[in-house]
């Protein structure tokens, strides 16, 4: 090949690759947000732990959140999904790369996340969606077991009315030659180089069939596969079996659910299962009158000293399994259950579902109006309790009661745009005493938490 | 001397202000077709990007659509054996041509250069022409008065100003609009839709608010259709979404007031006229998971009870406000939807893709929102957001229109289109080919509905969005699409 034949071709193959031309089919799709929260609270802050004290002191704290969503699409058939998060609570550092960091004076930090990278695309043999990668991953039962970022490949695909999901996601990857185990969840994880040899899986079959417009029913069985801390070969495995339904009845909406765990709990010492867990909610469109919502969920607790496990499991995350990676948003509490609105300050009362064994009994009411097409309020009350109280060896190592608190909110949004809403929050727990007292055995009294915040959210 | 000295820095004013106000040619390069060769739809591709990447520089800039550019490139490439010949023609978006290049070459090898060189021949010519005949708007002369032969008046762009009706402005911000009757002294109903309003107008020599309802601060307007109804009256039918769930109603006209006369139905509404044939009334469910449920059905309406039959498979990416249907002179029946990215795609009788457009077409500021736990955690946003899109619609001739709008900023769910068009398109076998389209509007276009009985575009602009303490406005203009 001459010279000029080369340079022809180069010349060619830049331009093709350099000018954009209409019959080009490539999208690009950038989705995003940005949050910012101000708090005042004598609760929630970004310090490590739940902190219920007494006197305990109110704190401002300002935390924000930026999200970046690029999609490549190819076709219809196949893209390239990635999301990046900034997360940064004023104040905390500069110059001092990591997640989380950059808002302390001078901010120049390092601190992009990564929290998706998947392909998604349509496959031509079967019709059915696949993604594969590092991918949000919510369960059916509105996140009390899983609700989460995971590496792993999902496969559904719709036949008339029926939507089938089967999927498999490594959760976590123990080097046990290399880590030693920790007594935080139990071990430590290999960050740089899994072996594959002890880890946990994700494996999941979901089913949703939309009887009529009005209602849909679902089942699910998940398997979480459990060898981290075993032999290679031996596993503790966790199986999760539900049923699921979604059904509108003339101003009402409800949905409702009911599972069982069954197999080995998730603790290293791996007792047999057998929890509970079952959920119902209804809303009511009362017109002009606005919004009624009610909620009841309850997860089965257990005790320690049970020959066998009752306790309702929930995955966690981190390398140390200490984050929870569960949700229960629907009950619309800001103190007593994890809000979805909390970046850094994530705390709540209850932290998991599985509540430190305890599980979890929840009654929510709540009420939504719609002022204008720009002004909406919402009120909120819940009541939650231990489903299992702990007691322990000695009354410091018991709980007082299962009464873990009452909580209020109100909320009112002002849409300043069609993407920029502005809220002020309220929120008040009256602690129960299970709460009120660290345990059994204590006189002091836990403040109640509270907490107010101004925030301003933009999404695109 | 101080006299020739403000001459002279006069005139390198003018000179200077001449050089940095000269408006760059937007230029489109459209097919290049391929006669002979192997492979021509590659080739024609290959072609298309080396001419449009050679004509891109200081006084032609290549831009990505033909209804952004003030000059379209088309042309034909023929070779016999190892000769080839490339023959272009430039013309206005008007049709008017103003210059042709050509340029040959004995190999395969003199290819890419010879295209270097037709680029040179057709930016030469251009350049003349503009200069000419300004078909590109050149800034004028500082410090002189602007004659009349300064400022361009495109032959199309004068006949659309000058020609059919405008109405006044209209207060409040119009996503939506339908005709009614027209009544024995002339006039024609006309019915404006906000996100909250419906208002009637009376539209004659002028166009006047003769009645308004104002809707639930919890219900906003997706759709507005009108359609005979089976009781002699006229039924306007407003799909609402409220509280999440579908809340539609249907008005009447009675003398100078609307009436409601049926309210709460769960159903999307969409009056088309599907083969160009007569106006029939369609609705969708909305389902638990899927915004839009099931398939597209004929409706009929006996006091608040809702009648569906002759249901309508959907093909991927069909919803009731997405879609229409045409035939060819063999009578086989196409669909044609818009896909959520804006491309028409064309559908056989067994819903197998035949063709999708180049182009964009559609776009609109219009969506609902459905509160979805689901996505919280991962977008931020309490709500999933469902556009709705510009309607097709089908004459009894074939023809299929269709909106356009093009944004400074579309970006996610973030839109804002600022100019639109509507596009005449005909089916010619195997692709649309555009037969004609309307100017573009000097604002984002939400709606338009094209009367075929009178021959006449209806699109509504709006001329100011809503903001904080102000509804917008609208305006209304009427064209003999001839």
């Amino acid at each position: 090949m001459n010279f000029k034949k080369t340079v022809a071709i180069a010349a060619a193959a830049g331009a093709l690759a350099a000018v954009s031309v209409p019959a080009m089919a490539f999208e690009n799709e950038f989705h995003g947000m940005y949050r910012l929260r101000a708090i005042m609270s004598n609760f929630e802050n970004a310090n490590a732990g739940v902190v219920l004290a007494k006197d305990a002191p109110t704190a401002s704290v300002f935390e924000q959140r930026a999200r970046l969503q690029y999609t490549a699409k190819a076709s219809d058939d196949l893209k390239l999904v990635t999301h990046f998060e900034i997360d940064s609570s004023w104040g905390d550092t500069a110059y001092n790369n990591g997640r989380g960091f950059g808002g302390g004076q001078g901010a120049d930090t390092v601190n992009i996340e990564t929290k998706h990278v998947y392909l998604d695309w349509n496959c031509p043999l079967t019709g059915a969606n696949v993604k594969a990668g590092i991918q949000p991953i919510v369960d059916a039962y509105k996140g009390i077991f899983i609700n989460d970022d995971v590496a792993g490949i999902f496969a559904s695909k719709k036949i008339g009315a029926v939507t089938a999901t089967a999927g498999f996601s490594r959760l976590q990857d123990a080097n046990r030659t290399t880590s030693a185990p920790t007594t935080a969840g139990g071990v430590a994880f290999e960050t740089a180089n899994p072996t594959g040899k002890n880890t946990l899986d994700l494996y999941v079959l979901d089913g949703k069939f939309a009887v009529s417009k009005d209602l849909t029913v679902g089942g699910s069985y998940y398997l979480l596969r459990n060898n981290l801390t075993l032999s290679r070969g031996d596993t503790m495995d966790l199986h999760m079996v539900g049923a699921n339904a979604s059904a509108k009845l003339g101003i009402v909406t409800a949905d409702a659910f009911l599972a069982y765990q069954g197999g080995s709990e998730l603790a290293a010492t791996g007792r047999d299962l057998a929890a509970y867990a079952a959920q119902v909610g209804v809303k009511a469109n009362l017109d002009k009158a606005g919004v009624v919502r009610a909620n009841v969920l309850y997860a089965s607790g257990g005790k320690s000293s049970d020959t066998k496990a009752k306790a309702w499991q929930n995955t966690t995350s981190g390398d140390t399994l200490a984050t929870s990676s569960n949700t229960f948003y629907d009950s619309k509490m800001v103190l007593m259950m994890r809000n979805v609105v909390n970046m850094d300050t994530d705390k709540a009362i209850v932290q998991t579902i599985n509540n430190g064994n305890r599980g979890v009994t929840l009654l929510t009411v709540g009420y939504d109006a719609t002022i204008s097409d720009k002004l909406g309020a919402s009120a909120n009350i819940g009541y939650a309790m231990a489903s299992q109280k702990q007691v322990g060896a000695t009354a410091a190592l018991s709980d007082k009661s299962t009464a873990l608190g009452t909580e209020i909110n109100a909320q009112i949004d002002y849409k300043m745009f069609s993407n920029l809403t502005t809220s002020l929050t309220g929120a008040y727990v009256i602690l129960g005493d299970g709460k009120k007292y660290a345990n059994a055995a204590a006189t002091v009294k836990n403040d109640n938490p509270y907490l107010t915040s101004v925030m301003f959210n933009y999404t695109f | 001397m101080k006299k020739s000295i403000l001459i002279l820095i006069a005139l390198l004013t003018q000179l200077f202000a001449v050089t940095a106000f000269a408006a760059q040619m937007r230029l489109f390069v459209a097919d290049i077709n391929v006669t002979g060769g192997q492979d021509s739809a590659e080739m024609k591709r290959a072609l298309q990007v080396l001419l449009t990447s050679r004509l891109n520089g200081d006084k032609i800039v290549t831009v990505a659509s033909a209804a952004e550019a003030d000059v379209v490139v088309s042309g034909t490439y023929v070779s016999f054996g190892k000769i080839f010949s490339i023959d272009t023609i430039a013309k206005t978006p008007a049709g008017k041509t103003i210059s042709q290049a050509f340029v040959q070459g004995a190999t395969g090898d003199e290819l890419i250069p010879a295209i270097g060189i037709l680029a040179g021949k057709l930016t030469a010519e251009l350049t003349k022409s503009n200069t000419a005949s300004g078909v590109v708007v050149t800034a004028p002369l500082l410090l002189t008065a602007v004659s009349e032969t300064e400022i361009v008046k495109p032959k199309a762009q004068e006949t659309a100003a000058a020609s059919g009706w405008m109405s006044p402005r209209l207060t409040g911000a119009a996503n939506l609009i339908a005709t009614g009757r027209t009544l024995p002294d002339g006039n024609r109903e006309i019915f404006l839709a906000e996100e909250q309003q419906l208002a009637y107008y009376r539209q004659g020599i002028d166009m006047k608010l003769i009645a308004e309802v104002i809707l639930k601060p919890t219900e906003k307007i997706l759709s507005l259709d009108t359609i005979a109804g089976n009781d002699g009256n006229f039924d306007i039918y407003v799909t609402i979404i409220r509280a999440d769930e579908l809340a539609s109603q249907v008005w009447q006209v009675k003398g100078d007031t609307l009436q409601l006369v049926a309210e709460k139905l769960p159903y999307f509404f969409r009056c088309a006229n599907l083969f160009g044939g007569a106006t029939k009334l369609y609705a969708q469910s909305m389902g638990r998971g899927d915004d839009f449920y099931g398939d597209v059905a004929e409706a009929s309406r006996i006091g608040s009870a809702i009648t569906l039959s002759n249901p309508i498979k959907m093909p991927r990416y069909g919803n009731i406000y997405s879609f229409n249907q045409f035939r060819n002179i063999n009578g086989k029946t196409f669909t044609i939807v818009l896909n959520p990215d804006g491309y028409l795609i064309v559908y056989d009788q067994q819903l197998n893709e035949l063709w999708r457009s180049n182009d964009k077409f559609g776009g609109s500021e219009l969506y609902f929102q459905k509160e979805d736990s689901n996505n919280i955690r991962v977008s931020g946003d309490k709500y999933r957001w469902t556009f709705l899109n510009q309607r097709i619609q089908v004459t009894s001739k074939g023809e299929i229109l269709i909106g356009k709008n093009d944004g400074f900023w579309v970006m996610g769910n973030a839109r804002s289109y600022k100019r639109g068009a509507v596009y005449n398109m005909i089916w010619n076998g195997s692709s649309l080919d555009e037969k004609w389209r309307t100017r573009e509007t000097q604002n984002y276009m939400p709606d338009y509905l094209y009367n075929e009985s009178r021959n006449e575009l209806l699109i509504l602009q709006t001329v100011q969005r809503p903001g904080l303490a102000s509804r917008g406005a609208s305006s209304l203009s009427i064209k003999k699409a001839e």
